[in-house]
């Protein structure tokens, strides 16, 4: 609750002109502003610098093919991070969801038999069940959302390795298609992703469920004594956290044509609550950023193009994307006052 | 304090009664893992034949040890109610930097890797105490950070770093073993040990309890011919959340007999911080 209250009363500091007291040292006061104005809307700047940068330093940066690659590559994690912000909205963390999508792409070339169709939907029903066991674990048995998850990530990565065994290609013609097609011009999987960051971005702001939302995260107890289901709520977003990570996954695998459950969706969990909270979506919960998680995707997305375009190996750009998140996550929590 | 004073409004038979069975609860934590444990082995050694001889135990030990200084060092943590995510990827850089530096004799190929991982942890441990970043969080940036200092010492994965001074030592400088799913092994068997997630209390000992069930469960795999040795991890999650539950719902009558339960379970459902899960300690 220290948290909390210290970042509310941050809030109305910067917010409210100071009646009394205007003895404490200002610079102290606009650093605790600045941090948090860094924290909410720095991403779009950085973005944009990044993106200046790019055009100036980077050959055949603005051309339509690049473009296009750089989308195609943050459309999965993009996904995921939409789950991740509503779950983080919360108060909550999943860190199943990296396995679900290795779990749900295994489990595609098993029901490949059934069409193209069926298949997928298969997979997305295994996400939603992982999304629910996990919501299940926290809603009604009281688990801490880490252990909860946790438990998720390290028995679904187990069975989707059972499950799938090796590396398995896939050659069905409609998953491929999922995978390399476009509509005028733009790709299925970039497409599929702006419909989710939409219907995710009405679930918050123009619906009960997206206020209910964000009040558990903000106030758990006072929004069950409101009269608000808690549990049914927390299995709900849980559930749709486990169905776009299946999404996702079943995405990355038409993409690549194969399901290898050993790597599809490693270190996703990492990727998807980066983009969160680099958009500004405090671990508090209480607030769901869903135009910050979209910049955020691209910033780690950009980062990593920059990177690599200019010869550095993958490894040092996952150095310093582990930096960068680490920086993004102290501008919104700050130091730990003894 | 003692449980019978913390319930005063009680009358005094139930007063006893309940911290009777905060008591029983609190054994069933501490102990209930070497409780499995010596179960576990006392059903294995009538189930199958061959379990009790010198080398299967032997080699479960020797398995079980490959293991426990993750699980100890681990333990450390979690009691604060912490979590080190970054463990599995150090423990492979560990191998890659000795099997590295292996080139310039014994005691760099000792000493590199030990600096090397200590700082790790030590910067880590200094941004999880000087600032308000959740511990997982940084832990798992570390963890992102060691793979991408595994990949670049090996050039992407492409070279393998072999020493020649023991067969161990070149199984661990593999560049492609990234220690995936190592920090998850040592997480569940801290908590299979009887270590609260939440911080707080559990025991070492408990821990190396923990390490020999999980051991014990991988020769069970073997035994009943589930060829698949990722099943190990479908189990290790399974009994996890078991665990979990069962500490839950331990930790949650010990609060009920301490106190006014629908606040203590209030305030461990919405604490932010784990201390107040449990009152009173």
């Amino acid at each position: 609750m220290t948290t909390d209250s210290s970042l509310a009363s941050e809030d109305a500091v910067t917010g409210a002109p100071p009646l009394a007291d205007p003895t404490p040292p200002a610079p102290a006061r606009n650093r605790l502003g600045a941090m948090t104005w860094i924290s909410r809307y720095g991403v779009y700047v950085a973005l944009v610098i990044l993106l200046l940068l790019n055009m100036v330093i980077t050959d055949h940066f603005m051309t339509a093919s690049n473009l296009r690659l750089q989308l195609i590559q943050t459309a999965p994690t993009l996904i995921v991070a939409m789950g991740m912000a509503m779950v983080i909205g919360t108060k909550g963390i999943d860190l199943s969801v990296g396995a679900v999508m290795a779990l749900s792409a295994a489990v595609v070339p098993l029901y490949i038999g059934y069409g193209s169709v069926a298949a997928i939907l298969i997979g997305l029903v295994f996400g939603i069940a992982c999304g629910l066991f996990a919501g299940f674990l926290v809603s009604v048995v009281g688990l801490q959302p880490i252990v909860a998850t946790l438990s998720v990530m390290i028995g679904g990565r187990g069975l989707a390795n059972v499950i799938a065994g090796s590396i398995k290609t896939i050659s069905d013609p409609g998953i491929v298609a999922l995978g390399t097609g476009s509509l005028l011009g733009i790709p299925y999987s970039v497409l599929i992703g702006l419909v989710v960051v939409l219907v995710v971005a009405f679930l918050v702001r123009r619906t009960t469920f997206g206020l209910n939302l964000e009040s558990i995260g903000a106030n758990q107890l006072a929004t069950k004594l409101a009269g608000v289901r808690i549990a049914a709520v927390l299995l709900t977003v849980y559930a749709i956290n486990g169905l776009l990570a299946a999404l996702s996954g079943i995405i990355v695998a038409a993409r690549t044509q194969a399901s290898d459950p050993k790597t599809v969706g490693l270190l996703m969990e990492m990727d998807a609550i980066a983009a969160v909270v680099i958009g500004g979506t405090s671990l508090n919960g209480g607030k769901v950023r869903v135009l910050g998680t979209v910049a955020g995707a691209l910033l780690m997305q950009l980062i990593t193009a920059t990177l690599v375009s200019h010869n550095a190996p993958d490894s040092l750009a996952q150095m310093v994307e582990a930096v960068v998140i680490i920086v993004a996550v102290f501008t919104q929590v700050g130091r730990r006052k003894s | 304090m003692s449980p019978t004073t913390a319930s005063k409004p009680v009358a005094a038979p139930a007063a006893q009664k309940r911290g009777r069975a905060s008591q029983l609860s609190r054994f069933v934590q501490r102990n209930g893992s070497w409780a499995v444990l010596i179960l576990m082995v006392i059903v294995m050694a009538f189930a199958f034949d061959g379990f009790l001889t010198g080398s299967n135990l032997g080699q479960i030990a020797r398995q079980a040890s490959f293991y426990a200084p993750l699980a100890l060092g681990l333990t450390f943590v979690i009691f604060t109610g912490g979590i080190d995510l970054s463990i599995g990827s150090l423990y492979a850089l560990g191998g890659v930097i000795a099997a590295w530096a292996s080139s310039a004799g014994f005691i760099p190929a000792l000493l590199a890797p030990l600096v090397v991982c200590g700082l790790i942890g030590l910067v880590q441990g200094m941004i999880v105490a000087g600032t308000r970043i959740p511990a997982f969080i940084v832990t798992l940036a570390g963890m992102m950070f060691a793979r991408g200092l595994v990949l670049f010492i090996t050039d992407e994965g492409s070279i393998t770093h072999h020493v020649t001074a023991s067969s161990h030592f070149t199984s661990l400088a593999n560049g492609s073993i990234l220690g995936v799913g190592l920090e998850l092994t040592a997480i569940s068997a801290v908590v299979l040990g009887g270590t609260m997630l939440t911080g707080g209390s559990g025991t070492i000992i408990g821990s190396l309890a923990g390490i020999t069930i999980l051991q014990l469960v991988a020769n069970l795999i073997n035994r009943l011919g589930l060829s698949n040795s990722n099943w190990q991890s479908v189990v290790n999650g399974v009994l996890l959340v078991v665990v979990a539950v069962a500490q839950t719902y331990l930790s949650r009558m010990q609060a009920r007999n301490k106190g006014d339960a629908a606040t203590a379970e209030e305030a461990a459902k919405n604490a932010p911080e784990p201390e107040p899960a449990i009152p009173g300690t």
